[in-house]
């Protein structure tokens, strides 16, 4: 495991031109607390997940890492590969022209041993000399979370990784990370509108609306007493699994 | 990555992140800014010159009759091309018919072979026929037609698969190939418009069916009369009418090329094998491709053929096989220089634009514009240069590395489209996933984007390479003594000659183009047209 601490943003706001994407928002992510970050397209969801790994600088505020400095808009103090994150893309962001063994080994501290763990714990070990144009749509998003994990790292940020894949895939995708965050313990940080994903990865929600946190506190909570459009879905979803006490959403 | 965004650096020290290739920098300015003032410094000694020497009023007499008669068989070439050219491009992007990626391939030669190859064959086949301003059109609307179908195709290209579907469903195939034609128009346009810039420019046609052209009276300035002064000045004169009316057309449709460079998440047009269009389309192409091409090259053939009828010797093959030999050499090096060159700066250029929609549409608006300018600007210019320049320059200035130059600065727009199109097919997230997941920025480049761009290169050298030694313009006037490329050599003997010598070294050419170009669909993807 590589660190284990927490993020905090404080005051950061992000702008494209002149479209404010986040707006003076502050919020913490502890260590082993799976995450869930929903909001309608375009309120800064991935825009948070890449302030967070370090992927751009904020134009304001401060990401904090372990209570050190990570990001300022100054620039970077903390390295994306030095914060503990694997991350698994919306586009997965596969290397089309290497095999999915070199896609996992080609990071830092990633041996051929630990590359080789990754892909058999993720069930592609015996595609491991494949190109991802040669793999489906459900073994490109395996080979891109034995990437992620190869480094075993503190934070698995996944970037609505189960977009477009068939039902059965997606349920076999979300209990191997399930087991996952069970058995190695990376806290998990998804970005989804599927309200299965989030009940099945995460306990505790951050809604985004228009650059703003909206609403923020656990599943349950969210699912008793929502305050915002993406809440009450949940809690329609979750009403209409038959589930009477939203308890059982307290379970990743 | 968004382009108003402080640059990513790091404050700890350390190896340098990938995520530089995404973020926004002063060194791209710099670096575009750069490469594009290379590439017009060629041509800075001869506006120079144009403006400060004095003599004989260039727009006058044979020189402004020579430039109005270029641009009337351009804009006519043109034309034709595009009436032509558009419904060919169309078929092939719509239909799909037996022999149809041959046919493409074939289609393509044109664009490789010098002009006054395509006109020797129309000559030998028409006798005095065609000379006038007739020959010099026909020439080009076939020389132009290739360029005016694949950039149709390639705008049809764009089209996604439910449009077209869509259209069909509405309109049938009317409504489709409506839709197909509108939507390619615009790179079409542009391509008819380089093509004609490129005609006004190019002496050889004239040459061959004796009309005097803005080219070859540049080149009798120079070579004839040994009048710098005056050269330098009608360069000048030829390029600002070119650019006054292809410069506005490049910027106009630079977004539009641009935007079709971008790769898509769509579904491809899927062709229709529709019996009644199919063999319609089918039709249409080889007829575009027998006037094009074929035509010319039955020209070719027939002296040849009756040399061998009547003597049933093979010396007319041999001596051009001999040709060849004493020129490939030279040739190879002409063709590998300015395409190392071209594909240098056209992917420096790529690299530096990066994902930048602004930045990509003035690249592209730019390079267009460097393409129409005549190649006798820079070829003088640095003639100028080697004058001006001390004699320990010479190894440099007057030598086959200034004609690589030259060549290279010229062609270096070709090479730069390709590299924009392969990094338009890369995705940013790339990048990200390799800082993230602590992917050095060295070994990044050498795994990840070199393989991702080297396809795209290699076929940009081979096409500015070919580009290259068909230019016989540049070639003409900046081959060291002694050091003719091999069309240059065909260039220079077809005059005074017997016409089976001629038609045997075009041939040679002609087979050497074919073979390079297969080589070069090959490596493009054969299977993807």
């Amino acid at each position: 495991m590589t660190g284990n601490s927490g993020f905090e943003l404080h005051n950061v706001s992000k702008r494209y031109g002149r479209q404010v994407v986040l707006s003076d928002i502050s919020c913490t992510l502890p260590a082993g607390r799976h995450t869930a970050l929903l909001g309608p397209s375009g309120c800064g969801k991935s825009t948070l997940l890449r302030l967070l790994a370090g992927l751009e600088p904020p134009d304001s505020g401060e990401v904090v890492q372990g209570g050190k400095l990570a990001s300022t808009p100054e620039g970077m103090l903390i390295a994306p590969h030095k914060r503990g994150v694997g991350m698994v893309f919306q586009d997965l962001a596969l290397w089309p022209n290497l095999s999915v063994l070199d896609n996992v080994r080609l990071g830092r501290s990633v041996s051929d041993a630990r590359a080789r763990e990754a892909l058999a714990h993720c069930g592609i070990e015996p595609l491991a000399k494949r190109r991802p144009g040669e793999l489906s749509g459900g073994e490109q998003q395996r080979a891109a979370l034995a990437r992620a994990i190869a480094a075993h790292p503190a934070f698995l940020f996944l970037d609505e990784p189960f977009a477009g894949l068939d039902w059965e895939t997606k349920s076999a995708l979300l209990e191997m990370i399930s087991a996952l965050a069970r058995e190695t313990g990376p806290t998990i940080l998804l970005v989804s509108h599927d309200p299965a994903e989030v009940l099945a990865l995460a306990r505790y929600l951050i809604v985004l609306e228009t650059g703003n946190i909206a609403e923020e506190g656990s599943i349950h909570d969210a699912i008793n007493q929502p305050k915002t459009s993406a809440a009450r879905h949940l809690r329609t979803y979750t009403l209409g699994l038959g589930r009477a006490n939203p308890q059982e959403a307290d379970q990743p | 990555m968004n382009a108003d965004a402080p640059p990513i650096r790091s404050l700890q020290s350390g190896p340098v992140s990938p995520l530089v290739l995404e973020a926004p920098g002063a060194w791209r300015g710099l670096v575009i800014a750069g490469i594009f003032l290379l590439a017009i410094t060629p041509a800075l000694p001869l506006l120079a010159e144009a403006l400060t020497s004095s003599g004989q009023a260039v727009m006058s007499g044979v020189f402004a009759a020579a430039v109005q008669g270029g641009l009337v068989i351009g804009v006519l070439a043109a034309s034709v091309a595009l009436v032509l050219g558009v419904p060919t491009g169309v078929a092939l992007t719509l239909y799909d018919f037996p022999g149809r990626r041959a046919l493409m391939v074939v289609l393509a030669l044109p664009l490789l072979l010098p002009p006054f190859l395509i006109a020797l064959g129309w000559s030998m086949l028409a006798g005095g026929g065609l000379d006038g301003p007739a020959g010099p059109i026909v020439v080009f609307a076939s020389w132009i037609l290739p360029l005016v179908a694949f950039a149709t195709y390639a705008g049809g290209a764009g089209l996604s698969a439910t449009a077209v579907e869509a259209a069909r469903l509405a309109g049938g195939e009317r409504g489709a190939i409506v839709l197909t034609a509108r939507h390619a128009f615009v790179p079409a346009m542009a391509a008819a418009g380089l093509g004609a810039a490129l005609s006004i420019a190019d002496p050889g046609p004239g040459q061959v069916f004796r009309v005097q052209t803005a080219a070859s009276e540049i080149l009798a300035s120079f070579a004839a009369l040994g009048d710098f002064g005056l050269a330098a000045r009608q360069s000048v004169t030829v390029a600002a009418i070119i650019l006054a009316a292809a410069g506005p057309l490049a910027f106009l449709v630079a977004p539009r090329i641009a935007e079709a460079l971008m790769a898509r998440e769509t579904r491809r047009v899927r062709r229709a094998r529709m019996r009644g269009p199919r063999a319609a389309a089918g039709a249409a192409a080889a007829v575009m491709i027998m006037a094009a091409l074929l035509t010319p090259m039955i020209g070719l053939v027939s002296p040849l053929a009756y040399s061998l009828v009547e003597g049933g010797d093979l010396r007319w093959l041999s001596r051009a096989f001999s040709e060849l030999l004493r020129t490939g050499g030279d040739t190879l090096v002409y063709a590998a220089g300015a395409g190392f060159i071209a594909v240098l700066l056209g992917f420096a250029l790529a690299v530096a634009v990066g994902r930048d929609a602004g930045r990509r549409r003035f690249a592209i608006a730019a390079c267009l514009f460097l393409l129409c300018l005549p190649p006798a600007l820079a070829a003088l210019g640095m003639i100028q240069l080697a004058t001006a320049a001390p004699a320990w320059a010479d190894p440099v200035l007057r030598s086959r590395f200034a004609l690589c130059l030259t060549l290279g600065l010229r062609l270096f727009p070709v090479a730069a489209l390709f590299g924009l199109r392969a990094q338009a097919t890369s995705s940013p997230s790339w990048t990200h996933a390799a800082a993230v997941h602590g992917v050095p920025l060295a070994l990044f480049l050498k795994r990840v984007t070199a393989p991702h761009l080297a396809p795209a290169a290699a076929a940009a050298f081979l096409l500015a390479g070919l580009l290259a030694i068909a230019d016989i313009g540049t070639a003409l006037l900046l081959h060291p003594p002694g050091a003719a490329s091999f069309p240059l050599a065909i260039f220079t003997v077809m005059a005074n000659a017997p016409e089976a010598f001629v038609a045997a070294l075009a041939l040679v050419y002609v087979a050497i183009a074919a073979m390079l170009l297969f080589a070069l669909w090959r490596l493009v993807g054969w299977k993807r047209a």
